[in-house]
């Protein structure tokens, strides 16, 4: 039978291993059975539920059974159909067709996602830094949302116009620390007072009109007026500072008015 | 009908080619199932198994060798893999060889096949890949070097030393069963 024993098939260093070769072959001569008579109708009845193994159908089984070479052949062997190879149907080169261009899209948009994701998750690291920014505005956006009766000329502005309304005068006085909450607010109280809406601002502004008639003072600088106003959520705080002295003091008091005087 | 005809016919939908290719294959395939399993029923199963697959992926066979060599790889390969599946079956309930199928033999040369049988599918199944499967490719299967070579897609050289290997292995194997 088989020349599996011949020593010229593995080579003249197979000579020591004739002796399990000729027991292999024996075992394979004393194995010639034959199958039962029912195997073959066994074997026809399951296959009778599947479906003709058209090239589109051996692809989609190829990939159900995850097995990659056999995708990737049956897929070649579709896009010959599709472009017109060997005799088929009009029906059967559309379906070749269409697994062609769906697997095609499907590993490109998988390629694509896959780099896209990849470039991002590098990008990632880098990104750090970018993030700071991203979280500074979001704070200066909430303190310009109150001062939407502004805001066409402000929002353009905003870096512009506390820069002169402030910067002159209240950077002398109230100290650098409270400038940038200075800058913005007092624009909104101004607006407040003439606009008609502004519920939150008007408040603090009622409570210090009879305590302050420094409010006039305040408008030497609108930025002090508004200044304490988000320090004003301590009420008391303002109302004792106009009483034993005058609105620069309960102003700047904490920090700067005890110093500057 | 050669091989390819029998391709274009089968995936033309065609049963009764398919019909043709299992009652001329079926054999082959079922003594390779038998010989790696040693069950006449788990081999009719991975042998209606084999030719499930084949017929599923029957449009993947591009003429590279024959439709047999083919066909023997698939079983050669479900047999192994069913063999992994249920690891005590060499160990316990080993049939060897059915009573009366080894044509003509006395009941001692009956034994003694059987015994052999148990050996060589003991020692074979303890192999490592790929020597394992070379070897039941070549004894099994009783394919070619070269026809494992183009089934498997290894150099024909490489496939000689994996077979010189597993028979150097097999040499232990059974020198160490028949010492002890």
């Amino acid at each position: 039978m088989s020349p599996a024993s011949d020593p010229n098939q593995l080579g003249p260093e197979s000579a020591g291993l004739d002796s399990v070769a000729r027991e292999l072959e024996a075992f394979a001569d004393e194995t010639r059975l034959v199958p039962s008579a029912e195997l073959t109708d066994r074997i026809i009845a399951a296959v009778a539920a599947e479906p003709v193994p058209t090239p589109p159908v051996t692809f989609l089984h190829a990939v159900g059974a995850l097995a990659l070479v056999d995708a990737w052949r049956a897929w070649r062997l579709n896009l010959r159909l599709a472009l017109g190879a060997g005799p088929a149907t009009g029906r059967l080169r559309l379906q070749a067709l269409a697994v062609v261009v769906v697997a095609a899209l499907l590993v490109g948009v998988g390629g694509t996602t896959v780099a896209v994701g990849a470039a991002q998750l590098v990008q990632g690291i880098v990104t750090p830094s970018v993030t700071d920014p991203d979280a500074t505005p979001v704070p200066s956006g909430l303190e310009v949302s109150p001062s939407p009766s502004t805001p066409p000329i402000t929002s353009p502005d905003l870096s512009p116009s506390p820069d002169p309304s402030v910067g002159p005068e209240e950077s002398d006085i109230p100290g650098e620390s409270e400038e940038p909450g200075a800058s913005s607010e007092p624009g909104a109280s101004e607006d407040s007072s003439s606009g008609s809406s502004k519920t939150a601002t008007p408040r603090p502004s009622r409570t210090a009109r009879p305590t302050e008639t420094p409010e006039p003072e305040g408008t030497e600088v609108p930025g002090e007026t508004s200044t304490p106003r988000p320090n004003s959520t301590p009420k008391p705080s303002d109302t004792p500072h106009p009483t034993s002295t005058s609105g620069d003091s309960g102003l700047g008091g904490p920090g700067g008015s005890g110093s500057e005087s | 009908m050669d091989d390819l005809q029998f391709v274009t016919a089968i995936t033309s939908g065609d049963r009764d080619a398919f019909r043709s290719l299992v009652e001329r294959e079926q054999t082959p395939v079922f003594r390779t199932c038998y010989r790696v399993l040693g069950r006449i029923t788990d081999a009719e199963d991975v042998t209606q198994e084999t030719f499930v697959i084949a017929y599923r992926s029957i449009g993947t066979y591009r003429g590279e060798g024959t439709l047999g060599a083919w066909l023997g790889r698939i079983a050669t390969r479900q047999a192994l893999r069913r063999l992994g599946q249920r690891k005590d079956a060499l160990s316990i309930d080993t049939p060897g060889l059915p009573l009366g199928t080894a044509g003509g033999m006395d009941p001692l040369g009956q034994a003694i096949a059987a015994e052999r049988a148990t050996r060589v599918r003991t020692a074979v199944a303890a192999l490592g890949e790929p020597y394992r499967e070379t070897v039941a490719l070549r004894f099994f299967a009783e394919l070619s070097l070269a026809e494992i070579a183009e089934q498997t897609g290894r150099p024909l050289g490489t496939v000689k030393t994996h077979l010189h290997r597993g028979l150097a292995r097999l040499r232990e194997t059974m020198g160490r069963e028949v010492a002890a």
